[in-house]
């Protein structure tokens, strides 16, 4: 009893001394939806922190545009159809000063393969070598013409395997020790964080000296965080704040559609669902705009195929259900035997065309735009939002029609699409069976140059939308509220990206 | 002593019932924690195959893979050797981490505790002077109208004034400027129980004939009301204001979401998003454990307060 009471006031008091030091520091403040529970870059839910807080780097990273760019490493290119050469940039060190030669690359790897079963299956098949002391190979057993987007991957941070080492406990500040521009200070898992200017970061310093991350798990208490002024920087806000934020002083709210499509799964063990036509004619009588503008509140914009929220290939938005098209709807529909009666409802041999529709997460309101829709096309949607595990469940039993689910379309798309329409795709919920998967992903892997690449990866893109597995719908909204004081904020299709940036700066 | 240890087998008997309860409800619901990490691994896609791997190879290093009498034999003897195990996601021994959030929670409640003692005395005794006077009207309507409106909106509400009016800090570590609002907001949505209880208590003590007797005697209302009349009231309220007490440490989940304070519920609410067993088994644990002791230290004030208890006891025996 004496021990919590001796807490319980010494916390008070010192958090209340700390509270007051914090706000006269000057740094930069971030309010974020959650915060990591450890800091070791070999633990799966930890790495995707490190990287949007600035600490940690891979060799590569994937850029607004969803093109790749050296970033630990000088360059990295393809030499050979299986071989990828990575050349690290001179002088750089980790964090403790230690210097980040070819060899604590391969060993940070190899950790990273061991210790994170994530990382182990995007290392899978390749062999890392070292070839002198900034110089490695990374071979696989066939062609890898997107490997520079596996080693951009956040789970493949670069860190200083020595400092991990013998570690008994969670790693704490003291271990931390990576590449990125900002290096942790302070550290309180799920709670709070403090990075200072990495004065060893390979590139040009970062101007901001200090930044505190605090965790908000609350998406109204966060909005009401960015409206008061109280964070420089405030991710994943609620849609519901989205028009007051519009309106605030002080703060500008960046809207980033993110490189991942809300599509809504059919399966087609479904009565209603198996014809391909039925399929084609919920995809046209998919009003996106105004799905974006009333269920993302405008921060998001039409997906007209599955590859369109990917910003590498532009093609894409000219594939799938570039317009909305209801009257095409019905023709399809009505050639699959699905009539309006006297009542506008559509059936077919007397059997009524109703699904079941889940969502979960932030896309409940897309689920209902769409509902809505899809009733004046005369189907009968049954919508209900449900916790992901019972999505996940229902999935399993195969007792669903319709799921929403956003899959990222950025990174190696020919295994993207793999996994979305080959039998054995995690992605693939429906179990379809396209025999054509297969050979357009190895046309894509041992294409001969750029031009047949992407034409491969279009091709693959126009079979999802001609069988339509899914009805591609937006890219996931990301609203995030940043200060007028700052300066530097670029937006960008990966969340992790959104937070903390090299280029930032505090002003007046 | 008999009567001692009745009462702490007794106690550890709840506890038993409780784990094995909640072990059973925290099993049954869908999905497991390598759900929560596999979904949270946004950006692999991976196959069937090697997520079927991932799953399996995880599932086995939490000990998950045992049957769940096992898995449940196992937590209890543990818990029993004072190893409440390790978070699946912090990785951190969930008594330390535990221990770590309980003062803030418990410091929490305390304010929120006084604030609705407080509040409560006042209404009831504002409410009890003219039993149905206009007064004790407007005392119920608004104590009625506080009971209708949900803590997260009342808390949501009351953050939003108190940012725009008073600069209120909303993130941040437990400190002394930032646990006036939650504690506010706590003891608000407790009050109205406990002020009602209060109030139909003072007026029925009030018309006891020794409230009347010495009233007749010369001796003044305020006299009357604190020598005759409030101690054998806040009996009652005693043991509801316990069991309030133990639910504001514990159980103010979400208001310590919505403030952003760092407690064991807002630990709990993380620990359920992501099914965290370990801890949410024993913030459960703790918190039963908590309701039990409190309880029975209401017991013991409350034949303090009022000793007819122990006479009454007797009689009936």
């Amino acid at each position: 009893m004496r021990r919590i009471l001796t807490l319980l006031v010494s916390a008070l008091l010192a958090s209340a001394c700390a509270g007051g030091d914090r706000a006269a520091d000057g740094g930069l403040t971030l309010a974020v939806a959650k915060i990591n529970a450890t800091l070791d870059p070999a633990e799966a839910l930890t790495t995707s922190y490190l990287r949007a807080y600035g600490v940690g780097e891979s060799l590569a990273k994937i850029r607004a545009d969803g093109t790749v760019a050296p970033e630990l490493a000088e360059s990295i290119e393809q030499t050979a159809p299986d071989t990828w050469t990575v050349v690290l940039r001179e002088g750089s060190r980790f964090h403790s000063g230690a210097p980040v030669d070819a060899e604590a690359v391969r060993t940070s790897l190899e950790r990273s393969a061991a210790e994170n079963e994530l990382a182990g299956d995007l290392l899978e098949g390749l062999t890392v070598s070292v070839v002198d002391l900034r110089t490695l190979t990374v071979r696989s057993t066939g062609p890898a013409p997107f490997l520079d987007y596996t080693l951009s991957h956040y789970e493949l941070q670069i860190h200083n395997v020595a400092a991990y080492r013998g570690l008994t406990a969670p790693a704490g500040p003291a271990e931390a020790d990576l590449t990125g521009p900002f290096r942790v200070t302070g550290f309180d898992a799920e709670r709070e964080v403090t990075l200072q200017r990495n004065p060893n970061w390979w590139g040009q310093a970062p101007t901001v000296e200090t930044i505190t991350v605090q965790q908000v798990a609350d998406p109204q208490a966060r909005a009401q965080i960015a409206l008061a002024g109280q964070a420089d920087i405030v991710d994943l806000l609620p849609s519901s704040a989205v028009p007051e934020l519009r309106e605030a002083d002080g703060l500008t709210l960046v809207g980033a559609p993110a490189a991942n499509t809300v599509a809504v799964y059919l399966n087609p063990a479904s009565p209603a669902l198996a014809d391909e036509r039925v399929r084609r004619a919920l995809a046209w009588a998919v009003d996106r705009e105004a799905v974006a503008e009333i269920a993302g509140e405008g921060l998001t914009e039409p997906a007209p195929s599955w590859l369109a929220s990917n910003p590498a290939y532009p093609q894409a938005d000219q594939q799938g259900f570039t317009r909305y098209d209801p009257d095409l709807a019905g023709r399809l529909l009505d050639e699959a035997g699905w009539v309006r009666g006297p009542d506008g409802r559509r059936a077919k041999d007397g059997v009524p065309l109703a699904f079941r529709l889940q969502t979960w997460g932030t896309e409940g309101p897309t689920g209902e735009v769409l509902q809505s829709q899809w009733d004046a096309l005369g189907a009968d949607v049954d919508l209900s939002y449900v916790d992901n595990a019972l999505v996940q469940q229902a999935r399993e039993r195969g007792d669903w029609d319709a799921q929403t689910a956003a899959f990222t379309t950025l990174g190696n798309v020919p295994s993207l699409f793999s996994v979305q329409l080959s039998p054995g795709g995690s992605g693939n919920y429906g179990h379809y069976d396209l025999p054509q998967v297969a050979e357009l992903v190895q046309r894509a892997n041992t294409a001969a140059d750029d031009q047949a690449r992407t034409a491969a990866v279009l091709e693959l893109n126009a079979l999802h939308a001609e069988v339509v597995p899914a009805v591609p719908v937006h890219p996931r909204p990301q609203a995030t509220a940043v200060a007028s004081r700052v300066g530097g904020f670029a937006a960008h299709p990966l969340q992790y990206e959104n937070l903390v940036q090299p280029g930032l700066s505090l002003g007046g | 002593m008999r009567a001692l240890l009745r009462s702490l087998a007794g106690t550890a008997g709840m506890l038993l019932v409780a784990s094995a309860v909640v072990f059973a409800m925290v099993r049954s619901a869908p999905g497991d924690p390598v759900d929560v990490q596999l979904g949270e691994s946004g950006g692999i896609s991976l196959s069937r195959e090697d997520e079927d791997r991932i799953r399996a190879e995880r599932l086995v290093e939490l000990g998950l893979d045992r049957s769940l009498p096992e898995q449940y034999a196992l937590w209890l003897a543990r818990m029993v050797g004072g190893d409440w195990g390790t978070s699946y996601r912090t990785g951190q021994p969930v008594l330390d981490e535990m221990l770590d959030r309980l003062p803030a929670s418990v410091a929490l409640g305390t304010a929120g505790f006084a604030v609705a003692v407080v509040l409560a005395c006042g209404l009831a005794l504002l409410a009890g002077r003219r039993p149905d006077g206009p007064v004790d009207q407007v005392v119920r309507l608004a104590t009625l109208a506080t009971v209708a409106v949900p803590s997260f909106l009342l808390g949501t509400l009351a953050l939003q004034v108190a940012t725009g009016t008073t600069g209120y800090r909303i993130a941040g570590p437990a400190s002394l400027d930032r646990i006036w609002l939650p504690a506010l907001v706590l003891g608000i949505a407790v009050t109205p129980t406990m002020s009602r209880v209060l109030r139909a208590s003072l007026v029925a003590e009030r018309g006891r004939l020794y409230a009347v007797a010495a009233l007749a005697r010369g001796a003044s209302p305020g006299r009357t009301l604190l020598r005759h009349v409030l101690r054998p009231a806040v009996g009652p309220v005693l043991i509801l204001g316990g069991l309030a007490f133990a639910s504001l440490v514990t159980g103010s989940i979400i208001t310590e979401a919505v403030f952003t304070w760092p407690g064991v519920g807002l630990f709990a609410v993380d620990a359920i998003a992501a099914q965290d067993y370990p801890v949410v088994q024993a913030y459960v644990v703790l918190a039963t454990a908590l309701v039990v002791l409190v309880n029975r230290g209401v017991d013991l004030a409350g034949r303090l307060v009022d000793p007819r208890q122990d006479a009454r006891a007797e009689a009936v025996a």
